[in-house]
């Protein structure tokens, strides 16, 4: 697994200039920094909901994005999973429903596909929430249903936006043996966003922090 | 009981509901595809898409006609080709109601796709969803609401379209007379009891409409909180 990614973004208030590097040795990369100083931009530019404005992102050898050969994958062709600050959650769906989503891409047959879900509710603690809408979940149910939603599509690459939120210690010891977990047993490459050194501390094998586009590397403890 | 022609009274039915359908899909439709252009193309459209509403009806009448009328250029292709005229015939009362209603339903539709969170879209795109799946499973159920008043309003502006309709489908009784024509018909001819029927019929159909587009507000903002 590799992820190489040197780009640069320009937005209205300054540029951000990134030199990314992931690989199996140091899988899981941490990104702090002040708000607004352009993390999740650097996030979207990764999941290809925003174009880059110069440079090269490739993923385990796939080019995703290269601006010299004008080439931007949409996001639906890069194996990357975001989760959003909000979770994003589809209002309008039940849980299973909103999981089904992600199972689009690996073309299940009906029965694979409720199988899978079961899973995934199990997985993440769910079970027997198939029917809830997001509406009826606490916080952390909706986490982790956005979470079970992004696993279904197998992402290779997991960037995980604010996922401390605003929360108390207890919740905050629960959701990082949660992600602990999850990234471990996933494989995946990923970056999380959080303005909380300790909160990255024990997930990265490697922290920067980011002000006004810049990226700094910051020396693990 | 007095023996009026009540055929006003379907005439108008009639032509606000086609017109309400036409217009709800073709609104919805450019409100989407308007949403996902650049800036500078959106406001362009969004001008052109919303001039009928500025303009007097009786001047949009006369570009219609002007355009569909027997001799105008797209008349004269719909009969040489499909063999229908719009010009004083009640297809040309759907298509001056739809002309006029249409901007109300397509503001509607942009308002409420513009509603939408955008982060629902972008996960769903992340998740690998297509954008026809994105518009029919997340966008079109999260901007229902704002559709539904779009187009109540549209069908009740459809119901009491006069002047586009009178320039272009005449004032034919039986075939083109909707109820705002022929409460004016009546009037002019002084017969202003017949007058009065017709316009308690038009006020009570706006009534009911409006009435309806309330309580299903109300209703889903009480779901809402719930």
């Amino acid at each position: 697994m590799e992820l190489k990614a040197v780009f640069r973004k320009d937005l209205p208030a300054f540029t951000v200039d990134v030199d990314l590097y992931l690989d199996s040795q140091q899988p899981v990369l941490g990104l702090m920094g002040p708000s607004g100083s352009g993390k999740t931009t650097v996030l979207k530019c990764l999941a290809g909901l925003i174009k880059i404005d110069a440079g090269r992102i490739e993923m385990n050898g796939r080019v995703w994005a290269d601006t010299a050969a004008g080439l931007s994958l949409s996001p639906q062709k890069r194996e990357c999973g975001l989760l959003f600050p909000n979770f994003a959650l589809f209002g309008n769906m039940d849980a299973a429903e909103n999981i089904r989503c992600g199972l689009g891409r690996l073309h299940l047959t009906a029965a694979e596909e409720e199988k899978e879900i079961a899973a995934l509710l199990r997985r993440f603690k769910l079970a027997g929430y198939e029917k809830r809408y997001p509406k009826n979940l606490s916080w952390g149910e909706k986490q982790r249903l956005a979470l079970a939603r992004l696993m279904a599509s197998r992402p290779q690459l997991i960037l995980l936006d604010e996922p401390f939120g605003g929360l108390d210690d207890e919740l905050r010891k629960e959701v990082s043996g949660e992600l602990e977990l999850l990234l471990r047993e996933s494989g995946a490459l990923a970056v999380i966003v959080s303005h909380r050194r300790d909160d990255l501390a024990p997930l990265c094998q490697r922290t920067v922090r980011m002000d006004k586009g810049k990226l700094e590397e910051v020396p693990c403890r | 009981m007095y023996a009026l022609d009540w055929s006003p009274l379907w005439l108008s039915l009639k032509t606000a509901v086609c017109t309400t359908l036409i217009v709800f899909f073709l609104g919805l439709a450019a409100a989407w595809q308007a949403g996902r252009l650049p800036a500078s193309r959106q406001l362009f459209l969004d001008s052109i898409f919303t001039l009928p509403l500025v303009l007097p009806p009786t001047v949009a009448g006369l570009f219609l006609l002007w355009l569909f009328g027997s001799n105008g250029p797209l008349g004269r292709l719909c009969r040489e080709v499909l063999g229908f005229s719009f010009a004083f015939t009640w297809a040309g009362t759907v298509l001056a109601a739809a002309v006029i209603a249409f901007p109300l339903l397509y503001r509607a539709a942009r308002a409420a796709l513009e509603q939408v969170d955008p982060d629902l879209a972008a996960a769903a795109r992340t998740l690998g969803m297509g954008e026809a799946a994105i518009f029919r499973k997340v966008l079109l159920p999260n901007a229902l609401g704002g559709l539904i008043a779009g187009a109540v309003l549209a069908f009740a502006r459809a119901l009491g379209e006069f002047g586009a309709t009178v320039m272009l489908a005449g004032n034919i009784a039986g075939l083109t007379r909707t109820l705002p024509l022929a409460i004016y018909s009546s009037a002019a001819a002084g017969r202003w009891h017949e007058a009065a029927l017709y316009a308690g019929a038009a006020a009570l159909l706006g009534l009911a409409a409006v009435f309806l587009l309330n309580f299903y507000l109300y209703r889903s903002s009480r779901k809402r909180e719930g």
